[in-house]
């Protein structure tokens, strides 16, 4: 008896402890109290396999997010890689926004998280869903910020070279072919690029470009993934898919190597080829040079993120970041200044996506 | 000798290496938030973040906040303060630098580079991206390296979907320049369309491909009206008789001779009852300034905005020389902020948020 009592004390506890960690998932959930709205980026599958319906849309953008942010965000908007922005994606994702609507999901301000592609994406569902939803007499999304991760909002010179690529038979230039399949995961073909028009440098950037009040943070990584073989294909510093100029959100499409006129990626302090200035509302917050495009969404650390700082007063008050630096000189370096760099202490411990998250939920 | 000379090598090197050795440093490892490093260069030791902040707090007063330790939250901290600051503008009329007002002049196509296999380039630029159904499309391709190319390229216009190829021309080399240059028509159905450039190169085929579209007659401008003075703004109406009713969005870029000042945005359902749409100049941009002579209006582009998702926007622009006008006497407006109450609860939950740091 005494036994059957403890086992049901202990089921009861268990389901207890269960139930409360589940509550506190769902609390965790938000980022700084407010709902955290998913948007991901290009999905090369979809365009060797066009999925199916919106429920093979959905668990494919379920997916993409499992590193890190799924179990930290209330909804997403997912969409087809194989359609286009102003067509089958505009549809998929507003679908998506109707229901976010109808939740009331952001009666109290949302963040957007948004990766590569789903920058553009945002962009243009931003220009457009107010109208769209009061057209059904429902509420726009009222959204907080835009937390950018690689950012393609200004395109991609792959993007340009594949559709170059589809027009030209197999046997052309195999280093360039093989960067352009990297990124595409197929053999590129004239009517199976999908949003990758989209993310043409001319297309993207004459694409709902209208200054937006809401506030977009720029988190831009510089890694090399695909064994570094895209990197000779992109002007200026890049991600290895995504160069620097579109995801620090600068206008133009001039290859640049920071998004600070005087800190490197890697948080040198030195003069730099940075933009010659960025879009509205555009602020460039983190850049890391080590982590890669995808790794930006939680599966890489042993990255160094650097602040992007421009200047380092604030309401009049000045950080002395000099205290905050460290200064190196390699060994060959027998006599002269060392090299100062700034840095996020700690950040190589975790990676950029925790760093954030963490920071703002502290 | 020759011993003596080795030691002696010997010695210098070793002196060299040890010398190099000791001077050398790399402090990363030692490196610590908390406990800044003597710089060797004869500058005094970095102060702390305390008291750097204390220091720059005396001076600024004491009732502001210290900034914060924790670089990312300084960084959202700067955030939630610039966007404050532009939470000042309304939407509609924002200022511009001369880097925004390049980027968000609209309609502009840079030049897309294809590598070649020998290290040369094969370059097309044309001179927009949109081009209204009527208008002629130049196409400018350049080939760059060592490669053998004939004296022409030819040109297709071709529908993405169906690969249909609605319009071909021949791109002829300039003596002079060396660029090759042709034009292709554009009385084809709106939409977006492919540019494919062909090139023989050393007796190969290669093809450069880019994007472009062929843009529906919208309207026409028709000029401004007067402007006035009204509730802090100037107000510039912009005359459009639209070809059919929709919701429409104008945009255009406020200058007073070469400096930019402004982004002017308007959105309004139009039809053949109602066709002008009025750009507002908020006082944040004009109060306090000086200006000199006329304004003018520039890079006019007007939007059909998309009625259902998935339908496409379609764009019409104004005149290349944009509209010069004499504005009003501008004393009266005030360099105070906007009323945009989602604006204003955005900044202040951004900096809500960032007061934690």
């Amino acid at each position: 008896m005494t036994t059957k009592k403890t086992r049901t004390a202990c089921k009861i506890a268990l389901a207890t402890a269960l139930i409360s960690s589940m509550m506190a998932g769902t609390a965790q959930a938000q980022l700084a109290g407010h709902n955290v709205i998913l948007v991901h980026g290009f999905q090369m599958e979809d365009l060797e396999t066009p999925p199916a319906n919106l429920q093979a849309i959905r668990d494919a953008g379920e997916d993409y997010w499992q590193t890190f942010w799924l179990s930290r965000s209330e909804a997403r908007i997912d969409w087809p890689s194989d359609g286009r922005i102003e067509g089958s994606i505009a549809q998929r994702a507003y679908e998506q926004i109707r229901e976010i609507s109808q939740q009331g999901l952001c009666n109290d301000f949302c963040i957007v998280v948004s990766h590569s592609t789903g920058d553009l994406v945002t962009r243009y569902l931003l220009e457009n869903q107010a109208r769209w939803l009061q057209n059904e007499g429902l509420p726009p999304l009222k959204i907080l910020a835009s937390i950018d991760y690689a950012g393609a909002g200004g395109g991609t010179d792959l993007a340009n070279l594949a559709l170059s690529l589809a027009y030209n038979p197999t046997w052309y230039n195999w280093p360039l072919r093989a960067a352009v399949q990297a990124f595409t995961g197929i053999e590129p073909e004239p009517g199976k690029l999908g949003v990758v028009n989209d993310l043409q440098t001319n297309t993207a950037r004459n694409l709902a470009l209208s200054p937006n009040s809401i506030p977009r943070l720029r988190f831009v990584a510089g890694g090399s993934p695909y064994a570094g073989i895209t990197k000779p294909f992109i002007s200026g510093k890049d991600d290895g898919v995504v160069p620097a100029h579109s995801s620090c959100g600068a206008t133009t499409a001039q290859g640049i190597d920071s998004c600070s006129g005087n800190l490197s990626l890697a948080g040198k302090v030195t003069s730099q080829n940075g933009p010659a200035g960025l879009y509205y509302n555009h602020y460039p917050v983190l850049m890391n040079e080590g982590v890669t495009h995808s790794g930006v969404l939680g599966s890489e650390t042993g990255n160094i993120s650097v602040p992007v700082v421009n200047n380092t007063t604030l309401n009049s008050l000045q950080v002395d970041f000099a205290s905050r630096s460290y200064s190196k000189r390699p060994w060959w370096k027998l006599w002269g200044s060392k090299d100062r760099y700034i840095e996020v202490p700690g950040s190589d411990q975790t990676d950029m996506s925790t760093l954030v998250y963490s920071t703002l939920n502290n | 000798m020759p011993p003596k000379a080795l030691v002696a090598g010997l010695f210098v090197a070793s002196i060299v290496v040890s010398t190099g050795y000791l001077l050398s440093e790399d402090n990363r490892f030692g490196f610590s938030w908390d406990t800044p490093t003597r710089e060797d260069n004869g500058q005094q030791e970095a102060p702390s973040p305390g008291a750097a902040s204390k220091a720059s707090q005396a001076t600024a007063g004491l009732q502001q906040k210290p900034p914060s330790d924790n670089p990312v939250g300084f960084m959202l901290a700067k955030v939630a303060d610039q966007y404050a600051q532009s939470a000042r503008y309304p939407p509609w009329s924002v200022p511009l630098t001369e880097a925004q007002a390049k980027g968000y002049r609209g309609n502009h196509y840079e030049p897309v580079a294809l590598p070649l296999e020998n290290g040369g380039q094969f370059t097309v630029t044309l001179d927009k991206f949109r081009f209204t159904r009527g208008e002629d499309i130049l196409v400018v391709a350049s080939l760059q390296g060592p490669q053998v190319v004939g004296n022409s390229l030819q040109a297709t216009l071709e529908r993405p979907e169906s690969r249909d190829s609605v319009e071909t021309t021949t791109l002829e080399q300039d003596g002079e320049t060396g660029y090759y240059q042709g034009s292709l028509t554009t009385d084809e159905e709106p939409g977006e369309y492919r540019l494919i450039v062909e090139a023989a190169i050393d007796g190969k085929p290669v093809r450069h491909a880019s994007s472009l579209t062929i843009e529906p007659y919208l309207g026409d401008f028709e000029g401004l009206e007067d402007t006035y003075l009204s509730n802090n703004n100037l107000v510039i109406p912009v005359n459009f008789s639209p070809q059919a009713s929709g919701f429409y969005a104008l945009s255009a870029q406020l200058y007073n001779g070469q400096q930019p000042v402004a982004q002017l945005q308007s959105e309004k359902r139009l039809d053949r009852t109602s066709d002008t749409l009025s750009l507002r100049a908020h006082g944040t941009v004009l109060a306090n300034k000086s200006f000199n002579g006329k304004f003018q209006l520039r890079n006019l582009q007007i939007r059909q905005l998309p009625a259902r998702p998935g339908d496409r926007t379609h764009y019409a622009f104004g005149p290349e020389e944009g509209y010069d006008f004499e504005p009003p006497d501008l004393d009266d407006l005030k360099d105070t902020p906007a009323v945009n109450p989602e604006s204003e609860q955005r900044a202040a939950l951004l900096k809500q948020l960032a007061d934690k740091f």
